[in-house]
């Protein structure tokens, strides 16, 4: 008989909301900024006994073998070892993105013998300066970079994460160049998405198209240089970028309804459809996991499209870009997301389906 | 330790190492030497394991997994240079991965 149980590619568990830096453009659904669809986010975090007992229901009721443990900051959780044995114990490889704060070497050590295959740091400029500024926290820049060289030293593999802005988007090629010097296995080149707490920074942060672009050439010749593979997570409308242009690099967008699908869940139980998302499916303790992602709320999210892409024969892949942005930022799911708002102008028209 | 199993190519490594060179003058000295450190085992890694590799199509040609004896003379006479150790690195390597008792 077939496995019913829902396959998940990865299952991003956010293990705490404490975060030990202010990045501006931090899109952490809890913050006061975001303004999701059920009022304010639920705040706190489960204790040990919960958040392991929450896990192990999360595991039994999906087909994954793959965890993103993301926050706020992980290591802020003093029980984080306890929840990775049990994620050992259940074969599951594990992601862990951090700030790098608090990765000393012994805690580097102890995290890759405990089954962290992966770890997902942030390199927000090769400047001290604008790293610093980037992450809200003096003294962020020197730790990430010693977190790397101690994560390459002991064998174990990070990926460098760059979030696009208007402020460090000169800095990219300096910025792959470091993260390559310093053993990255790969660079996912962010552009910024808006959704809490950078709901308060669009102006200074969001970038513009010809800035995206710019960013996109760059990152492109990039990977001939360094043979750094180089991905773009975050949607970036084709009808604004002509993304063809960019042929060394690996472009994703949304994932909801599909296998790549980035559910999330926090440790108070609530599953939400991605992580930049406020729309909580529903507690994961209360309900199965497969009732919460087989859910009227689900297709809802799914199919949430702005109007003006309707017409689009990429409308199925491209989707209008993040919806999650849009809901943070104007309440609805199928409103233009803030990048395709601002330049709607500048969006060249593509052939139709119909 | 484990290996690292997506080991960046040798030229990758230098490129590495020379770029690190070039833009730590502002970083920290203690993490641009472990920076360092990490790129120099690597490479370290990366001979070994070429050396293994190259002993290893030798003798799946020449010799027959039962002959340990003559292992080490037919790869000298292919005049390949290795070091010593890592001669024996890849000879220990290469039973391991043959499953043959030394």
């Amino acid at each position: 008989m077939s496995d019913k149980r829902p396959y998940l590619q990865t299952l991003i568990f956010e293990v705490t909301q404490r975060c030990n830096h202010t990045c501006p453009h931090c899109y952490n659904v809890w913050h006061a900024e975001s303004r999701g669809p059920q009022g304010p986010y639920p705040r706190g975090e489960s204790d040990t006994r919960r958040t392991l007992a929450l896990l192990n229901k999360a595991l039994n009721e999906t087909r994954c073998d793959h965890v993103t443990l993301t926050g706020g900051e992980p290591l802020l959780r003093s029980d984080l070892t306890q929840i990775l044995d049990l994620l050992a114990e259940r074969n599951v490889r594990v992601t862990l993105i951090s700030n790098g704060r608090l990765l000393t070497d012994q805690t580097v050590v102890d995290l890759i013998e405990r089954g962290v295959t992966l770890f997902e740091l942030p390199l927000l400029s090769h400047r001290r300066q604008m790293h610093d500024r980037l992450s809200g926290s003096p003294g962020a820049f020197d730790a990430v970079l010693a977190a790397m060289a101690s994560i390459r030293y002991h064998q174990g593999r990070f990926v460098s994460v760059f979030v696009g802005t208007r402020l460090n988007g000169a800095d990219l090629h300096d910025t792959i160049q470091m993260a390559f010097a310093f053993g990255a296995s790969g660079l996912m080149l962010n552009r910024m998405n808006v959704g809490g707490r950078g709901c308060a920074h669009v102006d200074e942060l969001l970038p513009s198209v010809a800035e995206v672009r710019a960013m996109l050439a760059v990152a492109n010749a990039a990977v001939d240089e360094f043979r750094l593979g180089i991905s773009c997570s975050i949607a970036i409308q084709p009808c604004l970028i002509d993304i063809g242009a960019y042929p060394n690099l690996q472009f994703g967008f949304c994932g909801a309804g599909t296998e790549r699908a980035y559910f999330t869940l926090d440790s108070l139980g609530n599953l939400r459809p991605c992580n930049h998302t406020p729309t909580i499916l529903g507690n994961l303790f209360e309900e199965s996991f497969a009732d919460l992602v087989f859910s009227e709320r689900m297709t809802s999210f799914v199919e949430a499209a702005p109007d003006l892409c309707r017409p689009c024969k990429l409308r199925d892949t491209c989707r209008g870009g993040c919806k999650a942005a849009a809901e943070v930022c104007h309440g609805s799911l199928t409103a233009p997301e803030p990048f395709l708002q601002r330049n709607l102008p500048l969006a060249r028209p593509l052939a139709s389906d119909r | 330790m484990g290996l690292p199993l997506e080991h960046a190519p040798r030229r990758d490594l230098l490129q590495q190492a020379d770029v690190l060179s070039r833009i730590s003058a502002d970083l920290d000295p203690e993490t641009v030497a472990k920076a360092q450190a990490a790129i120099a085992q690597d490479i370290a890694f990366f001979e070994t394991f070429e050396t293994f590799s190259t002993f290893k199509t030798v003798t799946t040609l020449t010799v027959r997994p039962s002959n340990h004896a003559q292992l080490h003379g037919d790869y000298e006479a292919g005049n390949l240079k290795a070091s010593p150790e890592a001669l024996e690195a890849a000879r220990l390597l290469t039973l391991l991965f043959a499953g043959t008792p030394d």
